[in-house]
C-alpha cells in the first residue's frame, strides 16, 4: 500500500521535481548540520573534525532553500533553478580543477579546494543539468 | 500541499538526525568525522536516490528527451 502510494506520488512528479526534492533536502540537511555541529568548532585529539566556513554555510543555505523551494513552485521553476545550479556548479568545478588555490580561498578554506569537493561539485552539476534539461512533457507524445 | 510539506520536513529532520547520529557514533568509536565526509555522505546519498529514481523512470517511460524549453 505504502509502496503504491510512493510510486503514484513519484509518477506525478517529473525528474526535475525529484531532483529538487532529494538534493534540496540534502543541501539543507548539510547546512543545518554545519550550524548545529560547527558552532562549537568540534575537535578530537587536537584535530579539527568539522571545518565550517561562513561562505560555504551560506552557499548551502541559499542553494538548499532555492532547490527545495523550487520543488513546491512547480516544474517550470524547478527546471530553471536546476539549470542555474547546474551551470554555477560547472563553473565552480572548472575553477576547482584549474584554479585550485583561488577557489579554495573563495569558499573560505585556508588552502586549495580538496579534490573530494571537486568530485561532489562535478556530480552535482551533472545531476542538475540532466534534471534541468530532461523534457518531461516529451513523455506525453509516447 | 501542507501534507506534502510535512513529509518533506519529516525527511529533512530525519536526514539531520541521521547525520547527527552518525557524527555522535563516529565520535564515540573514535572515527574522525571530517566535514568533508558529511559533504560526500549527503551528496552521495542524494545522487544514489536520484539515480535510482531516474533508472526506475527510464524503465517505465523510456529515456527522456532533452529540451531547452521550460
Amino acid at each position: 500500500m505504502q509502496a503504491n502510494a510512493s510510486a503514484s506520488m513519484a509518477s506525478r512528479w517529473g525528474i526535475v521535481q525529484i531532483y529538487a526534492l532529494v538534493f534540496g533536502i540534502a543541501y539543507v540537511a548539510v547546512a543545518v548540520l554545519e550550524d548545529i555541529l560547527g558552532t562549537s568548532g568540534l575537535k578530537i585529539g587536537g584535530s579539527t573534525i568539522l571545518q565550517v566556513t561562513v561562505v560555504q554555510n551560506l552557499i548551502h543555505w541559499v542553494v538548499g532553500l532555492g532547490v527545495l523551494g523550487s520543488f513546491f513552485a512547480g516544474e517550470r521553476i524547478a527546471k530553471l533553478v536546476a539549470r542555474t545550479v547546474g551551470i554555477i556548479f560547472v563553473v565552480v568545478t572548472v575553477l576547482g580543477f584549474f584554479v585550485e588555490p583561488l577557489t579554495g580561498q573563495l569558499l573560505g578554506f585556508s588552502g586549495g579546494l580538496p579534490l573530494s569537493y571537486n568530485i561532489v561539485h562535478l556530480l552535482t552539476a551533472a545531476a542538475a543539468l540532466f534534471a534541468g534539461f530532461a523534457a518531461t512533457r516529451a513523455y506525453a507524445s509516447r | 500541499m501542507i501534507k506534502l510539506g510535512g513529509y518533506v520536513a519529516l525527511c529533512l529532520v530525519t536526514a539531520v538526525a541521521a547525520g547527527d547520529t552518525i557524527h555522535f557514533v563516529g565520535h564515540r568509536i573514535d572515527i574522525p568525522m571530517t566535514h568533508h565526509a558529511f559533504h560526500l555522505l549527503f551528496t552521495t546519498a542524494a545522487l544514489v536516490i536520484f539515480a535510482g529514481f531516474v533508472m526506475w523512470d527510464v524503465r517505465r517511460r523510456g529515456w527522456p528527451r532533452f529540451s531547452w524549453r521550460l
